[in-house]
């Protein structure tokens, strides 16, 4: 017996030694491999300009241009604009890198000599900023007759920064400063020749109240659905767009009793900070239909994004601004979703990147559309305490067993008891095969499902949103992932097959 | 025998765990308070901000922030209670508010401002920008002298530093004073009437400027009159006409720019134009051209485009070539022309036009023949091949003398 067991002991030793040791060698050619394909791109021997339009974009808004010099040109006000936007840009990245490169391109000899003295002393105690500005309203104050030089107040410049210590963050801030500045014009730049901090006159404009009420009563009520088109998963304004497609499915939707729709709007496929205009009325053009079906949408920004740094939040502020000012009035509008399960960016983001990325995109879209609240789609109803305070109604997901609902709900209704709770995802794959081993739930399964979770949130009068419409053909490597056994499941969620033929939980799923 | 399976699958798992999250760290908010009372001081001089502690042990760090970064200061430790920061020169000496934020683990404990003033006293240095750097004389144009002082440690002065401004033009020299706003003090300098340099200077605080100047060029020219002048009056198609106009000023008599382009524009009696063109010195310009080669009655215009038009005078040119002879030969298929004489039967200079035209008896024209004098003199032949034995009424025109033959055309030159 025991010779026995000694042998079964050796076996398994000697098998998971054999595995540790591949799985080691490939590992290893692995990491050689990656290490021989990074390097420079060839492309960068060229020094090709990178236009300042796709780094850095805070809001910068002339106030007043006139002056008791010169007339304000508009194409000597533009490369003003341009280089004074360079000289905060090359700062930050100084300040980030403690490098001075760049600087002497923006700032006079007399003047980068004060933020090479700051360079150094951060570069010997280690410090280092993270560093962006958001807003700028600039107010001429004179223009010399020659052309050459310019002084400005910047007005309310909401500045954000990290600041580190070696690889620690030591604080997070935002602060409002205001600037004069003097600008000369030396061999085609317009370069800082002076910056001093001015005070911050006080703000008379009057802020128009939000008005969010109505539309956080209708969120209360959310019978609704995660929409993507049958054959444009994840891809609604793509190529294979089709408004009749869609305007079919809204009417099924429409049909099943549902009253709300959330949409998926792709950072890079809206482009970016630059939006493209057909992308948008692609997106209006499913805002008009939704309307005409009477179904109200949640739209869900950043899709695909990823990044959250400090050095690109300009840029999706660009993003965000154009797209709420494009479809804020549209009255299919419900409300703004920033982000899809952010948490899930924690661990290899950093989860205060994360969270302050969040934090100041609430802040601004709460700014810009004043009419329409504001949430945040968290992955788990454990993560829909995050910027509890912050959003306008706390969206969660939940994709466990349905019997552990009630109290994961109830201990994030506790926790923050006074904003509605949407459970803006949640559903079943009816996938059962292979890639699961066959453990997974079948169509019936699905069905035992959605019967089990529609009486809780009727139970406990939770609004919600199931996944989805249709099962999947295509599903974007980008979602799951490309192995089968991680993706297989994603194609099954659907309550309508890829066909379009009803599944049983089609029935457990209409009101009507 | 199964607990060294687990022990060692269990070491396994282990093997794989993740990095937990770094839990803040808790800490008592420390009794501290700042005893630096002055939060104000003048650029340059240095500035300590000391804290009072209970407990000096705990790492303490002080971020201050001013228009052009920030930095994180340490504190120095002096004795049990005190702790002491020390703002580096370059905060010290900028001017305007830094704010600075006392950090302890991440929290800021106290915060504050401290205001720096400008430090005028110490030193004012100027500098100055003057431009355009060059006007025209007259009502409308100027240059701007903007003078922006700054203190010791390059800071812009304050709103209202008194500036005086003099500037120089030929014997007048003119004085003022005026304040700063936004950084910088200026002052149109007018354009003069007359042409010449303006030198502008400035002081501050008893620091005085370089010396910058703008040149007043001279405004557009007014009109002006011009005269021709030539050796002789014959069209001899060889002599060459000077055209000069007078001294070409602008409306406050300053002499226009060396080079200014003036346009001759000759038009003759046939209403054909022709055009020369000359450059100023000293307001003065000056253009020539060939006289024709016929009699002709020129009427003479100069322009300075889009400024000046000068009167319009006249030349008439005599024939220089009163007659000449023409001598038919061979069947009257070969004629010579000449030898041309000029006015003082001097032989003309080569390449005077000759025309023929050819007509027949009826009058109806067939023909015609050009060619060019050479050595005074030109032939030309009619072949049996371009015209056929008969009668012709031949034209010839030359030197704006016009004859008229008519001749029996016949023979053979070929045999």
């Amino acid at each position: 017996m025991a010779i026995q067991l000694n042998k079964t002991l050796y076996r398994i030793v000697l098998i998971t030694t054999f595995l540790a040791i591949n799985g080691l060698i490939i590992s290893g050619i692995g990491a050689v491999w990656a290490f021989m394909n990074t390097g420079a791109d060839k492309t960068s021997m060229l020094h090709l300009e990178v236009p300042m339009d796709d780094v850095y974009k805070p809001s910068l808004e002339w106030i007043n241009t006139e002056n008791p010099g010169r007339q304000m040109e508009e194409q000597a006000l533009g490369e003003i604009t341009n280089d004074y936007m360079n000289a905060w840009h090359v700062r930050n990245i100084a300040y980030k890198k403690n490098d001075r490169y760049g600087i002497e391109d923006f700032y006079t000899d007399s003047a980068r000599v004060r933020l090479y003295d700051n360079i150094d002393l951060n570069k010997k105690n280690k410090n280092w900023y993270k560093r962006t500005t958001l807003n700028h309203n600039s107010s001429l104050d004179f223009y010399t007759a020659d052309g050459t030089m310019v002084v400005f107040k910047d007005y309310n410049v909401e500045e954000y920064q990290e600041i580190y210590q070696g690889e620690e963050l030591i604080l997070k801030e935002k602060d409002t400063t205001s600037y004069q500045v003097m600008m000369l014009l030396e061999d085609g730049f317009w370069r800082i020749r002076h910056l001093k901090e001015i005070p911050t006159p006080k703000d008379t404009t009057k802020i128009e109240a939000r008005n969010i009420q109505g539309k956080l009563k209708k969120v209360e009520n959310i019978k609704g659905i995660n929409y993507y088109p049958k054959d444009s998963s994840w891809d609604t304004f793509g190529k294979r767009f089709n408004d009749s497609i869609i305007k079919n499915d809204f009417k099924i939707i429409q049909r099943m009793g549902l009253n709300t729709l959330r949409i998926f709007i792709q950072y890079e496929d809206f482009g970016k900070n630059k939006v493209n205009p057909k992308k948008l009325a692609l997106l209006k053009k499913v805002l008009d239909l939704a309307h005409e079906t009477n179904l109200e949408v949640l739209v869900t920004l950043f899709d695909f994004y990823g990044d959250y740094d400090v050095s690109n939040w300009t840029l999706t502020h660009r993003h965000a601004e154009q797209i709420v000012y494009a479809i804020k009035d549209h009255p299919a509008l419900l409300a703004w979703d920033i982000k899809n399960e952010p948490d899930l960016d924690f661990d290899s983001r950093g989860k205060e990147r994360v969270l302050s990325w969040l934090e100041q995109m609430i802040e601004n879209i709460k700014k810009w559309d004043k009419n329409h609240p504001v949430t945040i789609g968290w992955s788990s109803p454990e993560a829909g305490i995050e910027l509890g305070n912050n959003v306008d109604f706390i969206s969660f997901h939940y994709y466990r067993e349905p019997s552990k609902f009630t109290e994961a709900y109830n201990t994030l209704r506790s926790a923050i008891p006074t904003k509605p709770k949407l459970l803006q995802e949640y559903g079943m794959s009816s996938y059962k095969g292979l890639w699961n081993f066959y453990r997974g739930a079948d169509e019936q399964g699905q069905l035992e499902y959605y019967n089990e979770m529609q009486n809780i949130l009727k139970q406990e009068k939770v609004p919600y949103m199931f996944w989805t419409l249709y099962d999947f053909k295509n599903v974007p490597s980008s979602v799951a992932g490309s192995l089968p056994w991680k993706s297989k499941k994603q194609h099954f969620f659907g309550c309508l097959d890829s066909l379009g033929n009803k599944k049983p939980a089609f029935k457990a799923l209409s009101l009507k | 025998m199964s607990f060294k399976i687990l022990i060692i699958l269990s070491l396994l798992l282990l093997g794989c765990s993740d990095k937990k999250e770094e839990q803040p760290k808790v800490t008592n908010t420390p009794n501290i308070a700042l005893t630096t009372t002055l939060n104000n001081s003048i650029a340059g001089s240095p500035i300590t901000l000391s804290f009072k502690t209970d407990n000096t042990a705990n790492v303490y760090k002080l971020q201050i922030k001013n228009a052009y970064g920030n930095v994180l200061l340490h504190p120095e430790i002096t004795d049990s209670e005190l702790i002491n920061f020390n703002i580096p020169t370059n905060f010290t000496r900028i001017a305007g508010p830094f704010r600075w934020k006392l950090l302890l683990h991440g929290k800021i404990i106290l915060n504050g401002k401290h205001t720096i003033t400008t430090n005028a006293p110490k030193a004012t240095y100027i500098e100055s920008y003057f431009g355009p750097r060059s006007v025209t004389a007259g009502y409308n144009d100027f240059s701007m002298l903007t003078i922006s002082p700054t203190d010791a440690y390059d800071n812009p002065l304050d709103n209202g530093t008194e500036v005086t401004v003099k500037y120089q033009f030929l014997e007048n020299i003119e004085e003022l004073k005026i304040s700063t706003k936004n950084f910088v003090a200026w002052y149109n300098v007018a354009s003069t009437l007359k042409s010449g340099r303006i030198l502008v200077t400035s002081e501050c605080n008893g620091t005085t400027s370089k010396e910058l100047a703008t040149i007043v060029y001279p405004s557009n020219a007014v009109n002006f009159s011009i005269r021709s002048s030539s050796a002789h009056n014959f069209a001899d198609g060889n002599q060459i006409i000077t055209f000069t106009s007078d001294i070409i000023k602008d409306e406050f008599g300053n002499i226009v720019t060396n080079g200014t382009l003036v346009t001759f524009v000759i038009k003759n009696e046939k209403e054909v134009y022709l055009y020369t063109i000359g450059t100023t010195l000293n307001g003065i310009a000056e253009a020539k051209t060939l006289h024709p080669d016929k009699a002709s009655k020129w009427e003479i215009q100069a322009f300075i485009t889009g400024a000046a038009e000068s009167n319009i005078t006249e030349f008439n040119f005599k024939p220089a070539i009163k007659d000449y002879p023409v001598h038919f030969s061979k069947g009257n298929r070969n004629i010579d022309i000449g030898p041309f004489e000029s006015f003082m039967k001097q032989l003309i200079p080569d390449g005077l036009l000759i025309q023929l035209d050819i007509y027949d008896t009826n009058g109806k024209f067939i023909e015609s023949k050009k060619t060019t004098t050479k050595d005074g003199v030109c032939n030309i032949f009619l072949g049996e091949y371009f015209l056929a034995d008969g009668d012709y009424i031949l034209k010839l025109k030359a030197a704006g003398i016009t004859k008229e033959f008519t001749k029996n055309i016949h023979g053979n030159t070929t045999k």
